[in-house]
């Protein structure tokens, strides 16, 4: 059976029984026994705030080995708008190693986008069932959808200054120079859409590689493509899951990096005519943390980037530029308390990369996985920059790392269009 | 004396030239099919050339997920591997096929024997070139897999991984062409026991504490630097 039939099959019981709906809440789940009670009681707190919208609340889960399906229905027992349903999980989903907190994330959301588009929702939210959230989040979520007509809410996490520099260092400098628009937490778990957004997505195939490898970045590429209205919501500390940690560094950075060369092969003949960037709008009330100094030990890191560079040159040369492994071979020398991982440098790296990627010059897999011991330079050098900065500063610091992924934008545009002839 | 000496020698000339007659219309045939499988050769390699230019071949060995493939390819070039291999094969059939043409008994058995063992042949070419292939993706993963586990002796896994791959292809191969016999799988049977004793000796008497720290180690990874770094 088509994987769309399973969905309809399994979500027609809800939405036959509920009809229509405004706003829909959708929670996927795989083993969150410990919070999702707490998740669900703040979904149905935060609803709420919208007294005259008809809502459902949708609890989906991946299927949980442990008591996660009981708590739920306990915890929402007899309320109306509450309705549970599985999504399909197939072996492959339970196999992959995966950063995602729910096995078959790209099915789960597809599961929920049907929903929202047959109960016709105005608005539909996702939140994760990873972690216990205050009812204000996922009303911030909605609102600017339902009242202030965005097409996606994405989330903006306040956290320690060292938090997420893959997606600091990569993801975000990385989408907003190709696509102009700076969307500061392109992944996660909680995400606001609108009907627009999901009625294209739906109309989309949802079997390819960059929706598996990371459907929040597949859903921001698809409105950035199509013109849509963006915000991102100040939404302050996320708690970590308990069962966070412990990822392997270099499965996340080829699963995501990866998910975002896809989408530029995709895409290229839209984000080579972009220049520069713009500012999303942001919403609600931003709180900084404290900046508490942490004790970061970089020596691993430059460490772990000496490691490579005495073994993966050779493959490093099949895709960058022999300028670039130069300056490689200098930055390995480098002392520690002097390493430097030029932003530049860093960002013709990734460009690189996309170009290998895209030409294939090696396994994909392969190309992506050596990526990890530049990755662990560039954040060496991150944090060493970082170091006694508050958080004005730390912005300085990532801000300076997007333009100088935008600066040297042309580069690969050039490389992208002749990477036989234009190899400096 | 001398006439009987005479008809001998003139008896032995007659047989030599008949011998020599009976025999040139085979070699003559062999030219002829030799001539032959060379134009034919010659042609298979035009089209295939131009065909697989036409549909830009090369490319389409990369973008299907085989860049190895270039790797071992004369001029980087799997067009050219895979044009060479079929012009190879069709002037090795028609040398074979020429032979036997000579109708002589000697090179008649010679071809069957090699018709047959053709087969064991391209078995053990498989066999190679599939654990050819496997040792430099395996290396390469391993190499890679070692880099980021910060392994300092990346490389020697890597290369040891890689001999490991080819020798037991080489030995399955070796096997195939029936050579060595019981010789090679004794020894490749020897080595490996070898190795894994060794590793074993190593573990248990003179590494176990740097193991229990290695292992100490994946369990937990740069305890110091992954308690505040959460990369995503």
């Amino acid at each position: 059976m088509a994987e769309v039939d399973v969905i309809v099959e399994r979500a027609e019981p809800a939405i036959r029984e509920q009809g229509t709906a405004d706003i829909l809440i959708a929670v996927p789940t795989f083993n969150n026994e410990n919070t999702i009670g707490a998740v669900l009681n703040a979904a149905r707190t935060a609803l709420l705030q919208f007294p005259q919208r008809k809502a459902l609340i949708a609890h989906l889960d991946g299927g949980s080995t442990d008591s996660t399906v009981q708590r739920a229905k306990d915890s929402l027992q007899g309320a109306a708008c509450f309705a549970q349903v599985s999504y399909p999980v197939y072996p492959i989903h339970r196999l992959e190693v995966s950063h995602h907190s729910v096995p078959g994330k790209d099915s789960a959301y597809r599961t929920i986008f049907f929903m929202a588009q047959e109960l016709d929702v105005r608005a539909c939210c996702i939140v994760g069932g990873d972690a216990v959230l205050t009812p204000d989040w996922i009303a911030s979520l909605v609102q600017p959808i339902l009242e202030l007509g965005f097409d996606l809410a994405a989330p903006s996490y306040q956290g320690p200054k060292y938090d997420g520099l893959l997606v600091k260092t990569a993801l975000y400098p990385l989408l907003r120079a190709l696509f102009g628009k700076g969307l500061k937490q392109p992944i996660g778990s909680d995400f606001g859409y609108s009907p627009r957004l999901i009625r294209h997505c739906l109309q989309e195939s949802w079997n390819n590689e960059a929706a598996r490898r990371d459907v929040d970045l597949w859903i921001d590429v698809q409105a950035v493509q199509n013109d849509m209205k963006l915000c991102q919501v100040y939404l302050g500390f996320r708690p970590r899951s308990v069962k966070e940690g412990g990822q392997d560094v270099s499965s996340i950075l080829s699963n995501l990096v990866g998910a975002v060369y896809l989408e530029m092969e995709r895409t290229a003949e839209l984000w080579q005519r972009v220049r520069g960037s713009n500012p999303i709008p942001s919403v609600g009330l931003r709180f900084d943390p404290e900046t508490d100094e942490q004790v970061i030990d970089v020596k691993p890191m430059i460490q772990a980037f000496r490691i490579g560079f005495a073994h993966l040159q050779d493959i490093w040369a099949l895709a960058l530029p022999p300028a670039t492994v130069l300056e490689l071979k200098r930055l390995s020398r480098q002392p520690e308390d002097q390493f430097r991982f030029p932003a530049e440098l860093w960002a013709r790296i990734v460009y690189d990369f996309a170009v290998a990627h895209r030409l294939r010059l090696i396994g994909r897999d392969h190309l992506l996985r050596t990526l990890t011991p530049l990755y662990m330079g560039c954040i060496a050098s991150v944090i060493l920059n970082m170091l006694g900065s508050n958080n004005s500063q730390n912005e300085d610091e990532i801000e300076r790392i997007c333009l100088a992924y935008e600066a040297q934008k042309p580069y690969l545009i050039s490389r992208w269009r002749w990477p036989d002839r234009f190899m400096p | 004396m001398w006439e009987e000496i005479n008809a001998l020698l003139s008896q032995s000339w007659s047989r030599i030239f008949t011998a020599v007659a009976n025999f040139l219309p085979g070699l003559l045939a062999l030219l002829v099919i030799l001539l032959f499988t060379i134009a034919i050769a010659g042609l298979v390699r035009l089209v295939l050339r131009r065909f697989l230019r036409g549909i830009h071949f090369d490319e389409w060995v990369i973008r299907w997920g085989f860049p190895d493939v270039a790797e071992w390819s004369p001029k980087r070039s799997p067009s050219l591997l895979l044009i060479r291999i079929a012009s190879w094969t069709i002037l090795l059939l028609g040398f074979l096929a020429g032979i036997s043409a000579l109708d002589a008994a000697l090179p008649s058995m010679l071809v069957v024997g090699l018709f047959e063992y053709i087969p064991n042949v391209l078995a053990a070419a498989l066999v190679l070139a599939v654990g050819a292939f496997a040792s430099r993706f395996l290396a390469r993963s391993v190499l890679i897999g070692a880099v980021n586990m910060k392994l300092q002796s990346a490389r020697l896994v890597s290369i040891g991984v890689k001999w490991l791959v080819l020798v037991l292809a080489g030995a399955m191969a070796l096997q195939h062409l029936r050579i060595g016999g019981s010789i090679v799988t004794l020894s490749f049977g020897i080595l490996f026991g070898g190795i894994v004793l060794a590793l074993a000796l190593a573990i248990g008497l003179g590494s176990k504490d740097m193991v229990s720290r290695s292992w100490e180690q994946q369990s937990q990874p740069d305890k110091e630097t992954e308690e505040h770094v959460h990369h995503l």
